[in-house]
């Protein structure tokens, strides 16, 4: 409390020295812990902020960093493949009620073509309806693992999808797809008769080579909020995931479920233009950007 | 240090004017400069009434408050708008080395205070038409146009403080000759991303987008730019 204290002699009356003591000496305890009730509204301005104050609790961003990996590297389908590996110099504390704001980009070259010759093109079949997807996993200390709202690629998220022999298709829920990215794949193929498949072909083209295969940026933001009350997770570092070739689908059981399943089973092996190690993605320029803002 | 009276009394002596004017007059040294830092309770006591209101300065668009600061700037789809990366400026299609200036695309920010970082983000569309002149198989972004994100601490005062875009914010709209995909057609692309400077300075930002092309014209037809930095 800092209030200053009140001291009124009556008329008429004696003053005494303990009571003008008093009145000194509470004004100096009241000054000794200046709080809300000694600053006027409005009375904080940037000046009196102080900005490398060693009491941290008032920091609003706690955390800041930038990581970028400028390697290139081309990734086939059929498996989850890790795009680059950041491990934060200073380890990212988000206590509960911390923000913590992320932001990554790749830059992506698809590479899909039955076509040696690009003006066939204009011949060709085009499929769509596929894409490769990128998510973020965390280690907070027992190696990397989904981060919360994301989950992998697994067999057990809904029972039933299965290919047509009955083995189940790896999926991921997209009710738990926080972090991902997804970037739209198209396939072509040569125009033959229905029912009928060439088998996919990866043409490798440098430049021009192709019309499909143009390298382009994907960004993505998400935010997470540690839950109150939790305990305070202490992120030493994050790895960007890639997984192709994938298609929407939906819960077999009939709870109205979307899912995430992936192209490459035998269930398609009648429509090899999807899937397989035939369609790659290259991925270089990663970066990857934390921001941990106080609660306030 | 918090105020301390200089003169205690004593119980059955005569008050002496002099002393009790010099507690008074500690006192108000005190008030008038002598608060320091120390003082301050070490409770988090600040509400949100005791911040004072944030400032907004039209002419850099930015918004200053007690925290941070933040600016955005923005050119929604007008397509009677297009500002371009072309060619044309500097008369050669090929071998072209040079940043330009992408006009319209700038922004500033004036960070007041020292802050703890600078945060990004950005966006642009463009289209880049097919063209007759267009020879294939040339290197990366050529022919076509390479557009980069510029974040440059300070004023730009010329063509230097152009040419070191950052790598990891680009995108190359690069084009086709029109026996590849027709004449007429154009690339259209979308872009995003971000870029972060820890520790920046108080000082002046100009923020936008520069190009090299070895096109007639790619048409920039959006753009946007969000800016936040944060002094605490």
């Amino acid at each position: 409390m800092s209030s200053l204290p009140t001291y009124n002699a009556e008329p008429g009356t004696t003053v005494d020295a303990a009571s003008v003591n008093n009145l000194f000496t509470g004004v100096g305890t009241a000054t000794s812990s200046l709080d809300a009730s000694n600053v006027r509204a409005q009375g904080v301005d940037v000046g009196q902020v102080e900005v490398n104050s060693a009491l941290n609790a008032g920091i609003v961003t706690r955390y800041a960093s930038q990581d970028d990996n400028t390697a290139s590297a081309t990734y086939a389908s059929t498996a989850d493949r890790v795009v680059a590996t950041f491990t934060l110099g200073t380890a990212m504390d988000i206590r509960p009620g911390d923000v913590w704001r992320c932001y990554y980009s790749v830059r992506i070259t698809d590479q899909n073509s039955s076509v040696t010759n690009e003006a066939d093109l204009e011949t060709m079949t085009k499929r769509v309806g596929a894409g490769w997807i990128f998510w973020l996993e965390w280690d907070i200390g027992s190696g990397y693992e989904s981060i919360p709202g994301q989950e992998d690629f697994s067999t057990s998220h809904y029972s039933g999808v299965n290919d047509d022999a009955g083995n189940p298709v790896p999926h991921m829920p997209t009710n738990e797809t926080l972090t991902s990215m997804v970037f739209p794949h198209v396939s072509v193929a040569e125009k033959v008769p229905v029912g009928t498949y060439q088998t996919h072909q990866y043409v490798g083209t440098t430049g021009l080579g192709s019309a499909f295969n143009r390298s382009m940026r994907r960004s993505r933001a998400f935010h997470y909020r540690r839950p109150v009350p939790s305990t305070t997770v202490s992120v030493a570092g994050i790895r960007i995931m890639v997984r192709g070739v994938v298609s929407l689908g939906r819960d077999p059981s009939g709870s109205g479920d979307g899912l995430l399943f992936v192209r490459d089973t035998a269930m398609y092996g009648t429509d090899p233009t999807f899937g397989g190690a035939s369609d790659t993605i290259t991925v270089d320029n990663k970066r990857l950007i934390n921001i941990v803002q106080a609660e306030q | 240090m918090s105020y301390t009276p200089p003169n205690t009394f004593v119980a059955g002596t005569v008050v002496q004017a002099n002393l009790l004017q010099q507690n008074l007059q500690e006192m108000q040294e005190y008030a008038n400069g002598g608060v320091v830092a120390g003082d301050l309770s070490t409770s988090p006591w600040v509400e949100q009434q005791h911040i004072v209101r944030p400032s907004y300065e039209s002419a850099t668009r930015t918004f200053t408050a007690v925290s941070g600061v933040s600016s955005a700037a923005g050119r929604g789809k007008f397509l009677g708008r297009y500002t371009y990366v072309q060619r044309a400026t500097s008369t050669r299609n090929e071998d072209v080395s040079v940043w330009q200036f992408i006009p319209g695309t700038f922004s500033r920010i004036e960070l007041p205070r020292i802050p703890k970082a600078l945060f990004i983000q950005f966006s642009f569309s463009g289209t880049t038409p097919s063209d007759a002149t267009v020879a294939t198989g040339t290197d990366y972004g050529f022919p076509g146009s390479d557009v980069r994100m510029l974040v440059y601490p300070g004023e730009i005062v010329d063509g230097s403080s152009l040419q070191s875009p950052d790598l990891l914010t680009e995108h190359l709209l690069q084009a086709e000759d029109d026996g590849d995909i027709g004449a007429g057609v154009g690339r259209r692309d979308h872009q995003s991303g971000f870029h972060m400077i820890a520790n920046p300075g108080n000082r002046l930002f100009s923020i936008g987008l520069v190009g090299k092309s070895t096109m007639p014209n790619t048409r920039i037809w959006r753009w946007s730019v969000a800016i936040e930095s944060w002094m605490v």
